[in-house]
């Protein structure tokens, strides 16, 4: 059987030829499964934004293949848009791509695209609007009245609504506050459950990505240097370092704690987490120290 | 520096209900200090911001910037050359195509002498560490960079206040912290006055004074560590606390002793490694 | 894509013309568009060939470059060039058919306009060549100073210039976002007729409208914090200042508009 998504040797040049030349993506095979929830880190300039974008068809590879349930997207290039509609893609600051008339002709606008019909165009954009929390009569305002949140949730909703079995968003918390950060991020996770669905998410936060992801994808000078559960590559908090990433700040006082001589055995990134395995041996205590 | 008495605002529709955003605001700025302006989207803090440099002026009290009223209208470049203000998107705040050029449009404006603006554009571009991009284009830089550009065309007006618009909501960490480290140098070393308005909360613990505000009142006043130590309070009104904050306020509720006001994970480590310490002996 | 749109025709370069005060060029690109009409003799036309040749050596523009940019102008020239050879007859016929005839003074006249077009592309565009856009509207802002007394609002045109320098990269990086964003919704942007591209064209143009008018709003809060209030009691920080070879250019433009003017007597018309 072959994998939900997956890429093979993806080399790309940008500016090929030119005296621009520049490697963004050096042969990066890896494979995403059906469910997946994927954080993908990197500093700015590692190739992650290139990476994706490969992903839908937006860029063609240099070299090195895209599959798509074992078949590569680009067999028929006059196909790629359905591509799209498979693999959805949320860019950076989404809210500024919003354009129509209302709220639902905009969520509507890549649904209308698929060429579906009417009746389950309003079906999903109901239910689109449902998991981001739109409230029904904001669905006849104008975008543009929205609040920022409103809009950028809005925006998210017009992906959702096309269903798209891989679900990419790059960078969906930026700038929001905390309340806002936390809504998106609970909403891309109803998404996924609702639709089985499998989520990439680009991000910058490291305790975004603590809370939601369950593996995280490592991206460093257009290569794959880490990927697997998010508990082991939160553990490399050395090799992270270097890379110039941070890492969750439980995730260093465990590792600072461990450099004190306390092994508490596991490491921990997030706060709940922290307490859990924190919490005996304060109690107890005396077995910790060697 | 600053004096806000009993500030309020609101934006007055013909055919709608005025909407409030500030309600009665009392604060004072005090010469040289650091102070963090912290909450919601939506809950009046840029718009406070914009009051501290006459951009908006209160449509009840009264703003004081060195004594002098906001709302004189002959005052307002004064004013402005007094407390520089940076807003949150540098694309969107820098005026022209070569970086030395956009930091002298301030002082150009003020009619300052051409000899004295070449000193103050490379003085200001030196603070913040963007001299060798002088002749650059601003299209060509990062975020933090650019940003870093455009805290150098307000330094060149040579302000005694600095307040910043959420100056890193659009930037990456790496540039986060490029700006972080300028605000903060520019305050230890240069002596400047500095509000910084954020959501990021490890950037407000930096402050030596934390305000909160929520539905535009003052909500919470203190430094980071009594503010912070509120976490039941802050997470009601969903904001974050540090994380090593809030961990140690979780161990707490658990019935383990630790020191209040712990904010950075140095701090941490070591309450939780004494803690098992004693524990172990 | 978009992201290959050269900006102006600028090469970096650091010839005496480049450095030249950008007022000088401006003043001496303008005389010489319209010397280039003055000769009416092949001799006046070499004297222009001339002059041309000495200021690509005084840019240091590649010769190669030059020539790339005749490129976009070879239909223009073509066309006036045909026109010339069939609207003017004179000397020997040396072809006829139906209306068209071919004379000598036909090809003469046709060959001299080319020439002519050629001279002053080059002559003209050599400006651009040398000089950013930014000392360019400076230069500009300069030059029209005095047309102040007429109202005519000089800083505050090229202010805008500036600005529109400034933001085209931003603005095309913009368009190129939204646009894969659309593709990303399944727009389709490459096919089609006409109208039907146009139409689709709406999902980028209208959220870019937006983001222009968002942008000008806060660039125009940012320029108030920073005490902008239009041209009145502005300073300068960069100083133009006339050097040895801007006096030299001046000579040397006088010297070759007197020459021109009395090729006009010396030698007579061709045409």
């Amino acid at each position: 059987m072959s994998s939900l998504l997956e890429t093979k040797g993806l080399t790309h040049v940008y500016g090929e030829g030119t005296p621009f030349e520049k490697k963004a993506l050096d042969e990066v095979s890896i494979t995403f499964e059906q469910g997946d929830l994927v954080g993908i880190i990197g500093h700015t300039g590692s190739g992650k934004s290139t990476f994706i974008q490969h992903l839908n068809g937006l860029l063609k590879p240099t070299a090195g293949q895209v599959l798509l349930h074992g078949n590569d997207i680009w067999a028929n290039p006059k196909q790629i848009r359905d591509i799209r509609f498979k693999v959805g893609m949320v860019f950076q600051y989404p809210e500024y791509q919003l354009f129509e008339e209302t709220v639902y002709k905009d969520i509507a606008f890549g649904p209308k695209n698929m060429g579906i019909s009417e009746d389950e165009i309003e079906q999903r954009v109901k239910k689109a609007a449902s998991i981001v929390h739109l409230k029904e009569d904001l669905l006849q305002k104008s975008p543009f009245e929205l609040s920022g949140g409103e809009k950028r949730r809005a925006a998210i909703a017009g992906v959702m609504a096309m269903e798209p079995e891989v679900f990419i968003l790059d960078e969906p918390t930026a700038g929001l506050d905390p309340k806002g950060r936390n809504q998106i991020l609970d909403q891309i996770c109803a998404y996924r459950e609702e639709q089985n669905s499998t989520v990439l998410f680009v991000s910058h936060s490291m305790e975004d990505i603590a809370k939601v992801a369950k593996k995280v994808l490592v991206m460093h000078k257009g290569k794959v240097a880490m990927y697997g559960q998010t508990y082991e590559v939160f553990s490399q908090v050395d090799k992270l370092e270097q890379m110039g990433l941070t890492v969750p700040a439980v995730t260093k006082i465990f590792t600072g704690l461990k450099k004190r001589g306390f092994d508490l055995g596991q490491n921990a990134y997030t706060i709940e987490q922290a307490a859990d395995v924190l919490l005996p041996f304060l109690q107890r205590g005396g077995t910790v120290h060697d | 520096m600053i004096e806000a008495q009993h500030v309020s605002f609101e934006y007055r529709n013909p055919e709608e209900p005025p909407i409030v955003v500030l309600k009665d605001i009392n604060l004072t700025i005090e010469r040289g200090s650091f102070v963090a302006l912290l909450g919601h989207n939506g809950c009046g803090k840029s718009t406070l911001a914009k009051h501290f440099n006459a951009m908006l002026l209160p449509t009840g009290g009264t703003v004081l910037v060195e004594s002098m009223d906001t709302k004189e209208e002959e005052k307002a470049f004064d004013i402005r050359k007094t407390v520089g203000l940076v807003l949150q998107n540098p694309d969107n705040q820098l005026v022209s195509t070569i970086v030395e050029e956009d930091v002298a449009f301030g002082p150009e404006n003020l009619g300052v002498p051409p000899q004295e603006i070449r000193q103050r554009v490379d003085d200001a571009l030196k603070v913040v560490g963007m001299y060798e991009y002088k002749n650059s284009a601003p299209h060509k830089l990062s975020g933090g960079q650019k940003q870093r550009v455009a805290i150098a065309g307000i330094l060149a007006m040579q302000p005694d206040c600095l307040v910043l618009d959420e100056p890193t909501a659009m930037l990456d960490p790496q540039g986060r912290k490029e700006v972080l480290d300028t605000i903060q140098d520019l305050n230890k070393n240069q002596g400047m006055t500095v509000v910084l308005i954020t959501h990021y909360m490890e950037e407000a613990a930096k402050a030596d004074r934390v305000v909160v505000m929520n539905d535009g009142e003052i909500w919470l006043d203190g430094t980071p560590k009594e503010v912070f130590s509120k976490v039941k309070e802050l997470r009601s009104v969903e904001l974050d606390v540090p994380q090593p904050t809030e961990l140690c306020d979780r161990l707490r509720d658990a019935g383990i002793s630790l020191p209040e006001g712990i904010l950075t994970t140095e701090e941490c480590i070591e309450a939780l490694a004494s803690r098992m310490e004693v524990r172990a002996e | 894509m978009i992201n290959g749109i050269a900006l102006g025709q600028y090469f970096p370069g650091q010839s005496v013309m480049h450095k030249m005060d950008p007022r000088i060029k401006l003043i001496n690109t303008f005389i010489f568009i319209i010397a280039v009409f003055i000769p009416q003799s092949w001799a006046g036309l070499l004297m222009v060939i001339l002059f041309v040749l000495f200021s690509i050596n005084c840019s240091k523009i590649p010769g190669k470059t030059i020539l790339k940019s005749f490129k976009p102008i070879i239909p223009i020239i073509l066309i006036t060039s045909l026109i010339n050879v069939f609207y003017t007859q004179s000397g020997t016929i040396l072809w006829k058919w139906w209306i068209f005839t071919i004379s000598t003074g036909g090809l003469n006249k046709a060959g001299f306009m080319a020439v002519r077009i050629l001279c002053l592309i080059v002559g003209s565009s050599l400006m651009t060549y040398t000089t950013t856009p930014t000392a360019l509207t400076d230069g500009m802002e300069r030059v029209f100073s005095p047309l102040k007394v007429f109202h005519v609002h000089v800083h505050e045109l090229a202010m805008m210039m500036t600005i529109a320098l400034r933001f085209i990269p931003t603005l095309i990086e913009e368009t190129d976002k939204i646009m894969s964003a659309q593709k990303a919704r399944g727009a389709d942007m490459e096919s089609g007729g006409l109208s039907q591209r146009i139409k689709a064209f709406i999902p980028v143009l209208i959220p870019l409208f937006v983001s222009s008018f968002r942008r000008a709003y806060e660039l125009a809060t940012a320029m108030e914090c920073r005490c902008y209030h239009g041209g009145e009691g502005r300073t300068r920080m960069k100083q133009l200042k006339m050097q040895g070879r801007d006096y030299s250019a001046i000579a040397v433009m006088t010297v070759f508009v007197g020459l021109l003017i009395a090729s006009l007597f010396v030698v007579p018309p061709v045409l």
